[in-house]
């Protein structure tokens, strides 16, 4: 318990800082593409905190600047992904059988590709950028989700509240939202964390290799790229920083996904001891 | 009335004055016929009970009339009314409109039926909001508090924003009756509602339910394996065997005009307080015969101790039972050729136990 405590602090401390380096980032998108030819190569220091690189450009800004990209798209292709997957998992979970064996064909021959090669797929058939990297991340996305909430969606329907919930004529529909989805609530954010930290992996290594972001955007894969040409003559500062701050950012989500369902499961048990909160407001009358 | 079910004038005639009419109804899964022709007509206000034994089609009964059959199930015969209105078990939207609005359900275990994550209070919110979706959110509030008093729940405001596991059994059990009453159906079916529950709880439940017939003129239709509890609650019983009703009989002629070997044999394994320790309980050798290769003729034949060859030979007759202590109108029919010599043997023995051997 005190173990789940300190991961969940960790985890949220470091999401806490990151947040602020996206913030950060969003004024800073200026800076961070501005070049400034004289002050190329800065090492680490009080006027440039992580060095500028070969274009004299801020590498903080960049990396704030990054921040602000992977957050945000691994926060949106998880988002994205991950309401499809939902959706898809209330139909195969709710629907009729065979279109449910259908389905679950489908997500398994998505399944079997690894989540990097899908994505490199999808950006070799429609362009590089950022965007289409995020499609094809999206596609990787939907499956996982999909096929574990569709095993948890069939378990519902087995609940005897959700039968029960049947015999005062709600619809499927209505099970689905009222029922179903609180039912999924624990697993799917669970899932929603764990995959932000691959999406964001999966993200920066499609720009790594080049079919991702491209140069100019501070992208952390993109800048770890051009790090690289300046490593081996000693500027480690260009490709060491967004390599951490990429790090940091997988780690930090990673333990929160982890301590998700035991801080859930806390929860519960302390509203289960806990005394009722407030006292009726007006005393009703009680039959005998 | 009169015994014959078949006749079409009588059916008519029938069926406007009850609040659930179900005439031959007929359930089967796959190939296995597990319902095999059950009337039941229960009128407004009134309580029936349906008892036998684990597998004789009391909850498929209670299932099929809801429109809820597990998948692989399905009404394969037989004309059933609620409230008048005949329901199509092929339209899915008009049972979503009669299920909680006319034709109600409370399950066997209250511990599992009330969703986890939700208030009690807005559990039963949705089922008022799914039939009356213009209610508005006080109306509402003020209805379900009221339904809370009404099923004996001290507190209603309060207890409204609890979550079931705040609940007890009982309670939890009352707030399911409350959900179940909330839309003011013609006919509330309890499919074992006291079996998960202490004694002392089961009293209580059974307690309201009589009240809310009394208060809301709702008809109930108990199903449990209780004789005792049947003869107690209801005003008629229907005593199911391997899919059929084989008995139907006033609570007041059960004990001492049981007409069917099967009932008599049920109430025999009845323990009653008070009784010689020296008197033994009796019970059924054997257990109900499989529906998939149910034995010709009565199918109750292999386990009776009134049984003869001709028993085994063809389907038993329905059989009127005269019964002293009924009133006119009550209907005492036993599906067994020797309805009447069973009758008469456990009247003259009354006060011994056992089964005469025929």
């Amino acid at each position: 318990m005190k173990g789940t405590r300190v991961q969940a602090g960790t985890a949220v401390v470091l999401l806490a800082v990151l947040v602020l380096l996206a913030v950060a980032g969003i004024f800073l998108r200026g800076t961070a593409t501005t070049v400034d030819v004289a002050n190329a190569l800065v090492p680490p220091g009080p006027g440039h905190w992580f060095g500028t690189d070969a274009q004299g450009r801020d590498v903080f800004a960049r990396v704030a600047v990054g921040t602000s990209i992977a957050l945000a798209s691994g926060l949106g292709a998880v988002a994205v992904g991950g309401g499809l997957g939902l959706v898809i998992a209330l139909v195969c979970g709710l629907g009729p059988r065979w279109l449910d064996a259908v389905l679950v064909r489908l997500l398994d021959a998505v399944m079997a590709f690894p989540a990097l090669l899908l994505a490199l797929a999808v950006t070799m058939a429609f362009g590089t950028g950022l965007l289409t990297a995020l499609v094809g991340v999206v596609v990787t996305v939907v499956p996982v989700f999909a096929r574990t909430l569709r095993a948890e969606a069939r378990r519902a329907t087995s609940e005897p509240f959700v039968q029960a919930a049947r015999t005062i004529g709600l619809s499927t529909p209505h099970l689905a939202v009222r029922h179903v989805v609180p039912y999924l609530g624990t697993t799917f954010s669970v899932q929603t964390a764990a995959n932000v930290g691959n999406v964001i992996l999966v993200l920066s290594g499609l720009s790594f290799i080049g079919v991702g972001a491209q140069p100019p955007t501070p992208e952390w894969g993109a800048m770890i790229t051009e790090g690289l040409q300046n490593a081996l003559t000693g500027q480690w500062w260009i490709g060491v920083f967004p390599g951490l701050a990429l790090l940091v950012t997988v780690v930090a989500v990673n333990l929160l996904a982890d301590s998700i369902p035991a801080v859930r499961a806390a929860r519960l048990a302390r509203r289960r001891t806990s005394r009722p909160r407030r006292e009726a407001t007006a005393p009703a009358p009680v039959e005998a | 009335m009169s015994t014959s079910v078949s006749a079409p004038s009588d059916r008519s005639a029938r069926s406007d004055r009850s609040a659930l009419s179900a005439e031959g109804l007929r359930v089967a899964y796959g190939d296995v016929e597990v319902v095999r022709g059950v009337d039941l007509v229960v009128r407004p206000g009134e309580k029936v009970g349906v008892v036998g034994e684990s597998g004789c089609g009391k909850s498929t009964v209670a299932l099929a009339l809801m429109g809820l059959l597990a998948s692989g199930g399905a009404v394969t015969g037989g004309v059933v009314s609620v409230a008048g209105g005949r329901v199509d078990y092929r339209d899915e939207k008009a049972l979503d409109r009669m299920r909680g609005s006319q034709l109600s359900l409370v399950f066997q275990d209250p511990l599992t039926s009330l969703d986890p994550v939700k208030t009690i209070g807005s559990q039963i919110a949705e089922a008022l909001r799914r039939h009356n979706p213009r209610m508005s959110r006080a109306a509402v509030r003020a209805r379900c508090a009221e339904l809370l008093t009404a099923v004996g729940v001290p507190e209603p405001e309060r207890r409204l924003r609890q979550y079931p596991h705040e609940f007890s059994g009982g309670m939890r059990q009352r707030a399911l009756i409350a959900i179940a009453v909330a839309n003011d159906p013609a006919v509330l079916i309890a499919d074992e509602p006291t079996t998960a529950l202490d004694v002392t709880t089961q009293a209580q439940v059974v307690e309201l339910l009589d009240s809310l017939v009394d208060r809301l003129g709702v008809a109930v239709v108990l199903v449990t394996h209780d004789i005792g509890l049947v003869s107690e609650f209801c005003d008629r019983v229907m005593v199911m065997y391997a899919g059929r009703v084989v008995e139907e009989v006033p609570s007041a002629a059960l004990f001492d005009g049981a007409a069917h070997p099967y009932t008599r044999a049920l109430l025999g394994s009845l323990p009653v307080p008070g009784r010689p320790r020296s008197d033994d309980l009796t019970w059924i050798p054997g257990a109900p015969p499989p529906l998939a290769a149910l034995p010709a003729g009565c199918s109750f034949a292999p386990r009776c101790t009134w049984a003869q060859p001709e028993c085994s030979a063809g389907q038993p007759p329905r059989v009127v039972v005269p019964s002293p202590g009924t009133t006119t109108g009550e209907v005492h029919v036993a599906e067994c050729r020797r309805a009447l010599e069973v009758v008469a043997s456990s009247r003259s023995d009354e006060s011994t136990e056992g089964e005469p051997r025929g």
